[in-house]
């Protein structure tokens, strides 16, 4: 069983295995196929952040994100060898993750005090009227279906296009549109004034402080 | 252009649609244009428009997550590991029935290798009932031929009740042995029924059985007299008490 010091992890000829994201994930998953552990663990290093953000918007906690990015990549080292290439290796991978998090979601449904608990805090004070918009905004998410808070959270947080969401949950275009619309529907339901002005005002500040 | 009613609700509709991909960035061209020229003149689609931007910069913020890569590699790995050992020890067993059956003749060499195919692992399936079935016939005759063991309210018994067959096993002194790379089923079968004895356990990643001897196997004196019968056997190569 592969062991690694909790000191310093040097990866493989000193190079920070966070940093090689430009290695082509193609030629990582041709050799997982193969049974390369090495490239299996690049893999992982490579989409470990992206898929740690956003799965912890969803899951709130360390314990079923880390679940969930492991069951990812085992599926991930069992099938590369089925992977024809007919999509991006982000797409695939992604596909696969958005499962195991519908599966983890339905299987445990966050609290209303744990979001309380766990809502993200900014880089600097946002004052506390921001942080009581974020918590509502968590709280109203949180009461979507799996299917529609995940749709938001690749739209939003992920960035993907339509089309692209389409390839990940293996759905039509139109099934992520209708997704979309009744989620937004129990936004408004939930949170009437989100297009306030001084909301906007606030959040567009922050968000260009951030940026 | 003049545009109906119609055309108007079916651009609205389709604009309000849009909105999600246009503050995300991610529309294009032509969908960009019509979201931008219709809510110059629609309040309700400029509103929309406005609360998606707040729940995009507020879904869009970086939660604070500490990243540790390594240690969850590990368990990853780790899991790997204990998948492939788990291939491996069904694999080994399958690969034995596979040996057992070709030399028994009931299929040629091609089955056995180290890849085993579906025709091996159904002949080893096979070959694992059939023990299965030897050791419950095994039990059948000698329960069948032992008196019936009960008491009733006016039985002169005095002495205790003897323990049925199946309950004497948890107790009963284990052998190990290994057989003969030769040993056909027909052999296996025959050895286990003139000991009365059924395989409890194997064969090992060595081809180790462990085999449990009713009710001969309750006694010392039968327990030796079992041992040393075996090791006469030309099929067997090795045996031995499991316990020391």
């Amino acid at each position: 069983m592969a062991t690694i010091s909790s000191a310093v992890f040097t990866g493989y000829g000193g190079e920070d295995p966070r940093t090689v994201a430009s290695h082509d994930d193609r030629a990582l998953v041709a050799r997982i196929a193969q049974r390369d552990r090495d490239a299996l663990q690049r893999l992982y290093f490579t989409y470990h952040r992206r898929l740690s953000r956003f799965l912890m918007r969803i899951m709130h906690r360390y314990d079923l994100t880390e679940e969930v990015i492991n069951d990812t990549m085992f599926v991930v080292w069992q099938q590369a060898g089925r992977f024809r290439g007919d999509s991006q290796v982000s797409t695939w991978i992604l596909g696969i993750a958005y499962r195991r998090a519908l599966k983890a979601l339905r299987r445990v449904r966050p609290t209303d005090s744990a979001l309380v608990q766990e809502a993200p805090e900014h880089g600097h004070d946002a004052g506390a009227a921001q942080r009581e918009l974020r918590q509502c905004i968590d709280l109203a998410l949180a009461s979507l279906s799996a299917e529609q808070r995940l749709v938001i959270e690749l739209c939003y947080f992920m960035g993907y296009s339509c089309e692209e969401i389409a390839r990940i949950a293996a759905c039509p275009v139109n099934t992520v549109k209708t997704r979309m619309y009744h989620a937004r529907l129990r936004m408004r339901e939930l949170l009437p004034s989100l297009a306030d002005a001084d909301a906007l005002h606030d959040w567009n500040q922050l968000h260009d402080h951030n940026t | 252009m003049i545009t109906t009613h119609e055309d108007e609700r079916a651009t609205h509709a389709r604009v309000w649609s849009d909105l999600s991909w246009y503050v995300n960035g991610t529309l294009e061209d032509e969908a960009t244009a019509r979201v931008e020229e219709h809510v110059r003149t629609c309040a309700g689609c400029r509103e929309e428009l406005a609360a998606q931007r707040v729940l995009r910069s507020a879904v869009a913020a970086d939660p604070a997550v500490e990243h540790v890569p390594q240690l969850s590699c590990a368990k990853l790995l780790g899991r790997i590991d204990a998948s492939e050992r788990r291939r491996l020890r069904w694999r080994r067993i399958v690969s034995w029935f596979g040996r057992a059956a070709a030399r028994a003749g009931f299929a040629d060499d091609s089955l056995v290798g180290p890849r085993p195919g579906a025709s091996a692992v159904a002949l080893s399936a096979q070959m694992i009932v059939l023990v299965a079935l030897l050791g419950l016939c095994g039990w059948l005759i000698m329960s069948s031929s032992m008196p019936a063991q009960y008491r009733t309210l006016t039985s002169q018994e005095s002495e205790g009740l003897a323990a049925p067959a199946w309950a004497s096993r948890s107790n009963a002194y284990p052998l190990r042995i290994v057989f003969d790379d030769a040993t056909s089923a027909g052999d296996v079968r025959a050895l286990l029924q003139t000991l009365n004895a059924h395989i409890v356990d194997g064969p090992s990643s060595a081809g180790v059985f462990t085999i449990v001897l009713d009710p001969v196997g309750e006694t010392q004196a039968g327990r030796e007299a079992a041992l040393q019968w075996l090791r006469e056997q030309p099929v067997i190569r090795f045996a031995e008490p499991a316990l020391p």
